[in-house]
């Protein structure tokens, strides 16, 4: 369990990277309040809201308990949604960067910022409400 | 093709990464199961302590590509998480749903500000002679 944890980890934080890599910030003032944004992490915690949105409404629509209390083996497809769960969507979506980019934003223009960051929660916590509903 | 740099980069994401999702999980399961929202905040919380010190750092010293995919993308990134948080509003109540979401703003906020302003003074000064 442990191996397939980290290998979820893995897995979701080299989706992130390459998102990161092929969306980077970019500093083009014509974009206006959108200059400067981390596009591909914004993707990535979108997607990964989704999907653990996804993940947990259908855990819920199936009677699926995705706590875990140890590594101990459980029922095997609580064990894949949790690896889904913690593993992928959690490694995927990223609070550090999200506030470590609010603050390098918020150096060159506070306005643009904010619209970052609130951005970042209605959309990304949009999705996760949409994945959630779609499948409970 | 993918070369050699290109892999190495890749592998140093994937294992810090891998690190960082096994001590989230951990931590979560040394906090009491039923206050499992309070571990996603203290490893938030933490990591950006730990990715505002390394950016700081990395602004003022030299710092390895490298050792900057593994530590930050790959550790903070995956040691973090937002979907949990976005998430909560299946377990908690509205008004808690709202609590929550500010507190982790406010308090992840005040760790990057913090961290930063701190190190970033400290660095800023010169080298002592060694």
């Amino acid at each position: 369990m442990i191996w397939l944890l980290l290998l979820a980890g893995a897995i979701g934080a080299m989706i992130r990277y390459l998102l990161d890599r092929s969306l980077p910030a970019t500093h083009d003032l014509a974009q206006g309040l959108f200059a400067g944004w981390p596009r591909g992490i914004l993707l990535a915690n979108i997607l990964g809201s989704f999907a653990l949105g996804v993940v947990l409404g259908y855990a819920r629509s199936h009677q699926l308990d995705l706590t875990h209390e140890n590594f101990v083996h459980t029922i095997p497809a609580a064990d894949r949604l949790w690896l889904l769960a913690s593993g992928v969507c959690g490694s995927l979506t990223t609070a550090s960067t999200l506030f470590v980019g609010f603050r390098l934003i918020y150096e060159v223009n506070k306005a643009r910022a904010i619209v970052y960051l609130c951005s970042t929660f209605v959309i990304a916590g949009g999705a996760g409400a949409l994945g959630w509903l779609m499948t409970r | 093709m993918i070369d050699r740099a290109q892999l190495a980069k890749f592998l140093a994401v994937a294992l810090g990464g891998a690190l960082g999702a096994l001590a989230r999980v951990a931590i979560d399961m040394l906090t009491p199961a039923n206050v499992w929202a309070a571990s996603t905040l203290i490893v938030n919380v933490l990591g950006c302590v730990a990715l505002a010190a390394l950016s700081a750092y990395a602004a003022h010293r030299p710092l390895a590509p490298l050792l900057q995919l593994f530590a930050g993308t790959g550790f903070c990134g995956s040691f973090t998480t937002l979907s949990t948080v976005l998430l909560l509003f299946t377990s908690l109540s509205a008004a808690g749903y709202i609590g929550y979401l500010l507190l982790s703003v406010v308090l992840c906020l005040a760790a990057v500000f913090l961290t930063h302003t701190l190190l970033d003074r400290h660095l800023a000064r010169p080298q002592e002679l060694s």
